[in-house]
């Protein structure tokens, strides 16, 4: 669990997997791929007729001092040139639509499966990284759909193209100009693993200063109180420096492409002037068609220079695709149970049963553990921090499977459960109170769009949300990002109505240890009091008087259960429990 | 790389010392495109000179090919070819050698600027109080630095380079257009102005950008809340809200290629428009003698190559208007003015605070709201001071003030005898260790954590105060113990932990004056007291320390030698827990509260 070795250096697919990946993605626009595959004909037959027109021009008009013909071939030229841009036209808007419906429904997948993940996926992997997949790994490929892609395989076909058209024209002299091919080849490969190399460089050095600067930022007010800032600088103007050093590789790098790739094509040029001279001499080939062969070489250049140019946009996209289809292989958390789907009730018990579970092998959290909890019950968990409460009330979510033992709903085991239905029969509230951005009303209908506003206030009084309600502006005023902007009583309270109104079997209550201010604290006091009245309920407990009310107290001491009673048999057993409370009154004396 | 470039100088010369940062507001203080340059106008020349190289290498190619052409048409010996042949291939080595050199010198300039400014703000926000922060979010300043620094660097490195690189081009291609013919050349210029005019429309990527932040909106929003989302069985809506957002940002993309779309074939139009005129009226002029073969063929190769210039200079404009607004936004944020100057006295410290008459008020949201009100106190060294009272009563902007996160509004703070306002702000600081509610620890180890920067602690120090605030038995539960990695990419410590690594941090800090605001709220009552009662005993105090508890129970600070109890910015009781407990009043109340909270179950169950 600790340092999660996700593979944000390694890369998981070979590249040839990641294209069929990425070529499944447009599977469905079959037919408008091919289609627009197949426009690159006319417009490179319009492309390479430039070339020849010109020729034209030169050869029939010049020559025969034909100035109807040349007016005649300058329009074929120009005609060429609009039906190029109305098929370019076409075919880009097709190409586009493919890539971001591709996109758009790559979008979707993932956010799909991240529904489904297991929990334990996000302890190895923190938030921040799981956006980056979804938000940027995916918009970097939209990017490569929706200009390097489109480009790129125009490219390929331009430069195949060219090079048939080149043999058509003169065999022998495109041969001559493979001279450069071999040095061009090593250039090239030279320069994609200097590309790789300093491009992986500055994007690692941008994402590390940018997270320093954001947690610094944070954490602005301590910077100052402990007066670091010279420390603090010093780091970041290191790590300023070392980003632009990483940059100006990557710039010689990148000029340094462009420049070989253009030096080798004017060589080319050098190359078939110095043999078409000969065999011009020979009568073996017409100015003409000279002048159209040097045309149509700095063509079959250009796509050579764009694709090396663009080979950081490829790579990027790469880079990408391997993280996102990483995400997407992650097995979901019904993956592990044997997908019996169970209906399952909680009519009598629920029931532990030789419990045992580590997040990490050696440091088993739950040990052993054995419990009934019969429906009806009111039951207060206690226990210092750490002593594996939290984890237990985890496991009853499936969030994590036991690795050993059975938890089980009227005898249905949770491996054999629908984990849907499952979790329908409990409502929980959580210690932060979590709530979304949005309205009151949206926040406490949560998980329910059949509730009158009846039934809505009646549990806003029970559990005195109202009152929260009215303290910020009523139903439809707005909560912050994770609620933000309440304090931290009234998130608990708000989350305690919501988790009541879908009208659980079992309520789960995470009490929260947070001080709140007298007011709130005598209103969640109430709150509690009302929620727990005739319901069946598990509160991971730290008030006292929520604790002294329950039936039963199980008190956790380092993945154990130790000791379990009421509130004066536990005071009476004068062990863990009596030491607990004994701590927490000796404030009040 | 070791000199300080002249916007980090000018910077430090605002510095009175490590933290006061004044007048960047002014005039002079503002970034500006000639004062970035200033340091880099020996590499903007020596990259223009390359720059021209590799243009006149560029330009001479096709005249070298047009002398191999008209040589062999005019069949010419061999030998004049090859001239030509040899110069075309030095040419084109020299050339490419040139280019390297000139993005070299260019583009550095870029990214030095980018590192620049970057430098600057980082120095300028860490100087900044609580009201900079109101004005501009993390998030905001974050945008600031990554997407306005990037349009910063577009304007000072890829649009200086064609800048320049456009001016090159015509001149030194004009003159040989009008030379060839000049008829011939105004004509073939005449679709420019329309391409131009194209590329002027700038396509926005503003409603794209923003729908993609919508986006990300929802998907942290249910990343965060993923345990309640599925404990609520709301995975379907959730998807579906998702779904509405996708598809629009699908719309605005769509939209956005629609622009890119119709804008790059009309540009291409231009060039194949003005080639077209070249090859009529030059054709013509060909075929009537005027005009060879050779310069028709060198004549279009030269307006292709003005072509990307001059779309360029479309996108330039728009870069340029892109590059000033961030600048400006830049601007705007270095234009806020420390909220606090400091002074030149630096002692130690005894750790006595004297507030006289102390006044703080807010302006927020168009209203006055008083924070302190005439508050006056004097704290002796040693002395242990509990402070309580009803929420927002101006507990919190009492550790600002005395620490001088921003200054008073009428009144005295006195550290020492001394004002605040003479103190250098680095000696004052030091004489603070503040435990604020928020726990904020760095994405570092346990032990940088605690030690921040001060080497001087020893691991010994670090244990004897981690067991003081009971975390060795934690500490043994991390992976690698105190060199355990905590935040985003380590170990998760619980809201506890970290209060608790705070209070660590703060005790290893030693300072005469520590300060507690509200710091144990998630720390269980077992270990708060813990830590209470050896605070109260002094064996978690430094000898004479002063001790400033804010707290929101009552319990926690009964044993203070003076409690200040707070109510709307005013001190109303001050006194011992037993004084306060016995007179009718704030206090009193406040522990009848908390008593009635802990007595009421006991009053169910007889």
């Amino acid at each position: 669990m600790h340092n999660p070795s996700t593979s944000e250096e390694t890369q998981s697919f070979s590249e040839w997997a990641l294209l069929k990946r990425l070529g499944k993605e447009i599977k469905q626009h079959q037919s408008w791929f091919v289609i627009a595959i197949i426009l690159y004909a006319p417009l490179l037959g319009l492309e390479l007729a430039k070339p020849l027109i010109i020729g034209q021009v030169v050869d029939e008009g010049i020559r025969l001092q034909s100035t109807s013909t040349v007016a005649k071939w300058a329009l074929v030229f120009l005609g060429c040139v609009l039906l190029a841009a109305v098929v370019r036209f076409v075919q880009m808007y097709m190409l586009q639509w493919m890539g971001q419906s591709a996109i758009r429904r790559l979008r979707h997948r993932l956010f799909r499966k991240i529904q489904g993940l297991p929990m334990s996926y996000f302890d190895r992997m923190p938030l921040g990284k799981v956006m980056t997949r979804v938000t940027n790994d995916v918009q970097s490929l939209a990017e490569l759909f929706s200009s390097g892609a489109v480009e790129i395989v125009g490219d390929i076909l331009f430069l195949c193209g060219t090079a048939v058209m080149l043999l058509w024209v003169d065999f022998s002299l495109f041969l001559k100009v493979l001279l450069v091919a071999p040095p061009l080849f090593i250039g090239l490969r030279y320069f994609r693993n200097a590309a790789r190399a300093s491009f992986g460089k500055v994007r690692a050095k941008l994402a590390a200063i940018n997270a320093n600067v954001q947690e610094v930022l944070n954490g602005v007010r301590i910077v100052q109180l402990f007066n670091v800032l010279r420390p603090i600088r010093d780091e970041f103007e290191s790590e300023n420096a070392g980003y632009m050093q990483a940059n100006r590789k990557a710039i010689i790098v990148d000029a340094g492409v462009y420049s070989y790739v253009d030096a080798l094509s004017t060589i080319a040029t050098a190359l078939v002037l110095f043999f078409g001279a000969r065999e011009h001499f020979d009568g073996a080939l017409e100015l003409g068609i000279l002048v159209a062969f040097i045309d149509a070489l700095s063509r079959f250049f250009h796509p050579i220079r764009e694709l090396s140019q663009k080979y950081t946009v490829i790579q990027r996209a790469f880079v990408s695709a391997d993280r996102v289809y990483e995400l997407e292989d992650e097995p979901s958390e019904f993956d592990g149970l044997s997908g019996q789907n169970k209906s399952v009730h909680f009519d009598k018990t629920l029931r532990f049963q030789n419990v045992d579970f580590a997040y990490d092998v050696e440091k088993p959290i739950l040990k052993d553990i054995s419990l009934e909890i019969k429906a009806g019950e009111r039951i207060a968990i206690v226990g210092r921090t750490g002593s594996g409460k939290s984890t237990l009330m985890k496991l009853l979510q499936g969030h994590y499977l036991p690795q050993k033992g059975t938890i089980a709903f009227d005898g249905v085991d949770i491996k054999d459960a629908d984990l849907m239905a499952w979790r329908q029969l409990m409502a929980i509230v959580p210690q932060d109170g979590y709530l979304f951005e949005g309205s009151f009303r949206d926040n406490l209908t949560f998980g329910r769009s059949d509730i009158d506003e009846n039934k809505l206030s009646d549990y806003m009084k029970l559990c005195q949300s109202d009152w929260v309600v009215e303290r910020h502006g009523g139903l439809e005023a707005q909560i912050t990002a994770g609620g933000d902007n309440l304090s931290a009583g009234e998130r608990q309270l708000i989350a305690l109505t919501r988790a009541l109104l879908v009208e659980p079997n079992l309520l789960i209550l995470d009490e929260a240890t947070a001080s709140v201010d007298i007011e709130t604290e005598r209103r969640l006091q109430k709150a509690t009091e009302n929620a727990l009245a005739d319901r069946t309920s598990i509160v991971v407990a730290h008030r006292l008087n929520t604790i002294r009310q329950a039936d039963r107290i199980i008190v956790f001491d380092d993945g154990q259960i130790v000791e379990s009673g009421n509130h004066d048999t536990l005071i009476a057993l004068g062990g863990v429990y009596a030491n607990l409370v004994e701590h927490q009154q000796s404030n009040f004396a | 790389m070791n000199n300080k470039t002249n916007a980090q100088e000018r910077l430090d010369g605002l510095h009175r010392s490590d933290h006061a940062l004044a007048g960047v507001h002014s005039a002079k203080g503002e970034l500006t495109f000639v004062s970035l340059f200033q340091d880099y106008r020996v590499a903007l020349v020596i990259g223009s000179v390359f720059l021209l190289l590799t243009n006149a290498a560029a330009l001479s190619i096709p005249r070298m090919i047009k002398h191999a052409v008209d040589a062999i048409a005019e069949q010419q010996p061999f030998a004049v070819m090859n001239t030509s042949i040899m110069w075309i291939i030095g040419l084109a080595i020299a050339g490419g050698l040139a280019r390297v050199l000139s993005r070299m010198y260019i583009f550095n300039i870029g990214r030095d600027i980018e590192r620049d400014i970057r430098s600057v703000i980082f120095r300028h926000v860490l100087t900044m109080s609580s009201r900079f922060f109101e004005q501009f979010s993390i998030g905001d300043v974050m945008s600031r630095l990554t997407n306005d620094l990037q349009s910063i660097r577009a304007l000072s490195g890829f649009a200086l380079l064609n800048v320049i690189n456009a001016i090159f081009i015509f001149v030194g291609t004009l003159p040989v257009l009008f030379q060839i013919n000049t008829k011939l050349t105004l004509l073939a210029l005449i679709p420019f102005p329309l391409g131009y005019g194209a590329a002027q429309r700038r396509f926005s990527t503003m409603e794209n950008q923003k729908q993609l932040g919508v986006l990300n909106t929802i998907l942290q929003q249910n990343l965060n809340g993923q345990t309640i989302v599925r404990a609520f069985d709301q995975q379907e809506p959730e998807i579906e809200k998702f779904e509405v957002a996708n598809i629009e940002t699908f719309n605005t993309a769509m939209r956005l290629a629609m622009i890119r779309m119709v804008l790059f074939p009309l540009m291409g139009l231009m060039s194949a428009l003005s080639i077209s005129i070249a090859l009529y009226v030059g054709g013509t002029m060909a075929a009537e003698g005027i005009l060879t073969v050779g310069d028709i063929v060198e004549f279009n190769t030269r307006i292709m190559q003005l072509a990307w210039p001059a779309m360029a200079g479309g996108f330039i404009i728009a870069v340029y208007h892109r590059g000033r607004a961030s600048l400006a936004r830049v601007n705007e944020m270095l234009s806020m003015a420390p909220d606090i100057y400091d002074g030149e006295y630096a002692e130690p410290i005894s750790g006595a605070l004297r507030l006289r008459n102390v006044s703080k008020s807010f302006e927020r949201d168009g209203h006055v709201i008083e924070a302190l009100k005439n508050i006056s106190v004097d704290i002796v060294p040693g002395e242990f001071i509990g402070v309580i009272g009803t929420n927002a009563s101006g507990k919190s902007t009492l550790v600002d003030v005395v620490t001088r996160q921003f200054d008073v509004s009428s009144g005295e703070v006195c550290l020492d005898e001394h004002g605040l306002a003479e103190w250098n702000i680095g000696a004052l600081r030091d004489g603070f260790a503040v435990v604020p509610e928020q726990a904020f620890l760095f994405s570092k180890t346990i032990r940088e954590n605690l030690k921040l920067w001060n080497d001087a602690i020893s691991d010994e120090e670090i244990h004897d105060v981690l067991s003081m605030v009971d975390l060795m038995r934690d500490l043994s539960t991390f992976p690698d113990g105190l060199d355990t990695m905590v935040g985003e990419r380590g170990w998760t410590l619980s809201g506890g932990q970290r209060q608790r690594v705070a209070l660590a941090r703060a005790l290893l800090k030693n300072a005469p004056i520590l300060i507690l605001d509200d710091a144990l709220s998630a720390v269980d009552a077992e270990v708060e007291s813990h830590i209470i009662s050896a605070l109260r005993d002094g064996s978690m105090k430094r000898q004479n320390q002063t001790l400033i508890v804010i707290a929101h129970r009552p319990e926690a600070i009964r044993t203070a030698d003076r409690i200040l109890v707070f109510r709307d910015g005013e001190i109303v009781q001050t006194g011992t827990h037993q004084d306060l407990a016995s007179k009718d009043g704030l206090y009193r109340q406040l522990l009848t509260d908390r008593e009635e909270e802990a007595d009421k179950p006991k009053d169910q169950d007889a």
